[in-house]
């Protein structure tokens, strides 16, 4: 996990637009900040994934009592469909507002 | 600000050490951490909101609408992903996070994978939640300062020892309820500035051509790649669910809040409040922007008080372009409201850094003293574990003073390594959990 954790946090820094004004580079990359959050996610999954596939031996540690698992079941709930019709929503608003607004 | 909005700060500042007195009694973590485990959605959901608004969603986010060269409404593109990372939190974040009956989130990812994964990203948390923070204050009171003409000094000094007081006193509860009021404030002085900017923005005839169509417009369609291509729907929702659901779900400052709750119903009530209640507040703030924004476009004379402040007490910035537009909601405050809505707009003003301000603390507190006190076998006894608790409430109140005074006004380069450092870490910090609960080997 610390790799995944640490490769996706240098990469990100690399990206970002204020370690570049920081130390002065140009990379020539510009990439909206709200971005990195989807690299970060992205690269430290891959990675620690791979990690994990390498190295076999590492002893597992599990939680006694402890199993979760994701349903599809769980997503049938109202506050589910809710906030899904409220997201729905909001976008349509948001793109009338020049009309209502203007 | 005259006897009559002096009077309502000091209330308000008498009303909040009152009120960390009567929360008082805390016999352990559950209580002074997680305020019992018994707290209910209402007061929970409302303070989630309050510790996430600070002064930049109260000042700067307006000023970003209104006056900003290249801002506009699309700042409400911000909120379009927090339906849907509410809707991950419940579902895939809490069942097992609340089940395992941890205070500080990451001594779960201890009991997943190593004492080394839990310490760096307590340690990330603790280091930049503790210097943004005062930053934050400092920031205030910088702008304060350039409307009342206090020194900021005593302003920074004011916000901090009232918060650190009544929350090292009352502990979570102290902390959730008065949240909940400071939001309650907030929200007041929001309605208050709208509508007496919209009255005079009609007394000063209204605006010829309407609202800048530029500003009005919400959805982009860029990608968010290549040099001012920013604000696009797709990375907005792709980069705002990650974003939110590793802010909301396992950030200590929040996570804690869903920690307080009763039970899993009321987790789902608090989620499904925040997801519903934050588009419009944030559509009140950003609607105030725009029509204040468009008050300073008709009244010359507000124009020129903005400019004259930023020339006086912002040089540097007067030079480069002409005026600090965060000014906008201040100036207009004193310049525009009468006597006592000026106190309350103030006392407003203030609950936005103190709620932020005093759930920061109580979780860098929470953290700390878990994650480094209360580790390994052997557990502290109660009356220990509270002792260390308050004290370092205590000694994180100071930290975020003393990186308020210290690193407030510079732009050091390190303070920016350390802001870009704790952004670019929700994205890793979101994976390690979610591997945390689901993931079968080492």
């Amino acid at each position: 996990m610390n790799a995944g954790i640490i490769s996706a946090v240098v990469v990100n820094l690399v990206l970002s637009k204020t370690m570049q004004q920081v130390f002065r580079v140009d990379l020539g990359i510009h990439v909206f900040w709200i971005w990195l959050n989807v690299t970060g996610v992205v690269i430290s999954l891959v990675v620690a994934y791979a990690v994990s596939a390498f190295t076999k031996h590492v002893e597992v540690k599990a939680i006694s009592n402890f199993n979760v698992k994701i349903k599809k079941e769980d997503f049938m709930i109202k506050e589910v469909y809710i906030l899904l019709a409220f997201f729905i929503g909001i976008l349509v608003f948001s793109y009338f507002i020049p009309v209502i607004f203007g | 600000m005259n006897w009559l909005d002096y009077s309502i700060v000091i209330l308000y500042i008498a009303f909040f050490l009152g009120m960390g007195f009567f929360f008082k009694e805390n016999k352990d973590s559950k209580d002074y951490f997680l305020g019992g485990k018994s707290m209910s959605w209402f007061p929970l959901s409302l303070s989630t909101m309050a510790t996430q608004l600070s002064a930049i969603s109260f000042i700067s986010a307006p000023a970003f609408v209104g006056l900003k060269l290249g801002g506009g409404m699309k700042w409400l593109t911000f909120e379009f992903a927090v339906p849907l990372a509410m809707i991950f939190i419940m579902i895939v974040i809490i069942p097992p996070l609340f089940k395992s009956g941890v205070v500080s989130i990451y001594e779960f990812v201890e009991k997943r994978f190593s004492v080394s994964t839990r310490l760096v990203l307590s340690i990330v948390f603790q280091i930049s939640r503790a210097l943004a923070t005062g930053v934050m204050v400092y920031a205030i009171a910088i702008i304060l300062q350039a409307v009342l003409d206090i020194d900021f000094v005593y302003t920074i000094l004011i916000i901090s020892v009232i918060t650190i007081v009544y929350s090292w006193q009352g502990g979570m509860k102290a902390v959730v309820w008065g949240d909940a009021i400071q939001m309650i404030i907030l929200f007041a002085g929001l309605i208050i500035c709208l509508y007496y900017g919209w009255n005079l923005l009609q007394e000063n005839g209204g605006l010829p051509n309407g609202f800048d169509p530029e500003r009005l417009q919400v959805i982009n369609y860029n990608l968010g790649i290549g040099e001012g291509n920013e604000y696009g729907i797709l990375p907005m929702l792709l980069g705002g669910l990650f974003l939110y659901a590793s802010y909301y779900g396992c950030d200590q400052t929040q996570a804690q809040r869903l920690l307080s709750a009763k039970n899993e119903k009321t987790i789902k009530q608090l989620l499904l409040a925040n997801g519903l209640l934050r588009f419009p507040v944030v559509l009140v703030y950003c609607t105030m922007g725009l029509v204040i924004g468009g008050l300073v476009s008709v009244a010359p004379d507000f124009f020129n008080e903005i400019a004259l402040t930023t020339q006086k007490y912002f040089p540097e910035e007067y030079a480069k372009t002409g005026m600090k537009v965060d000014l906008m909601l201040p100036v207009f405050i004193i310049k525009y409201l009468p006597h006592g809505l000026i106190g309350i707009l103030m006392v407003g003003i203030l609950s936005a850094a103190m709620s932020s301000l005093s759930s920061t603390v109580n979780s860098l507190s929470a953290v700390t003293v878990e994650d480094f006190f209360n580790r390994g076998k052997v557990k502290l006894t109660n009356k220990k574990y509270m002792l260390i608790s308050k004290a370092s409430v205590v000694f994180w109140g100071v930290v975020c003073i003393a990186s308020a005074f210290l690193f407030g006004g510079s732009k050091s380069a390190v303070i920016e390594i350390i802001n870009a450092v704790s952004s670019v870490f929700y994205g890793p910090v979101l994976v390690t959990f979610v591997l945390a609960f689901f993931f079968k080997k080492g």
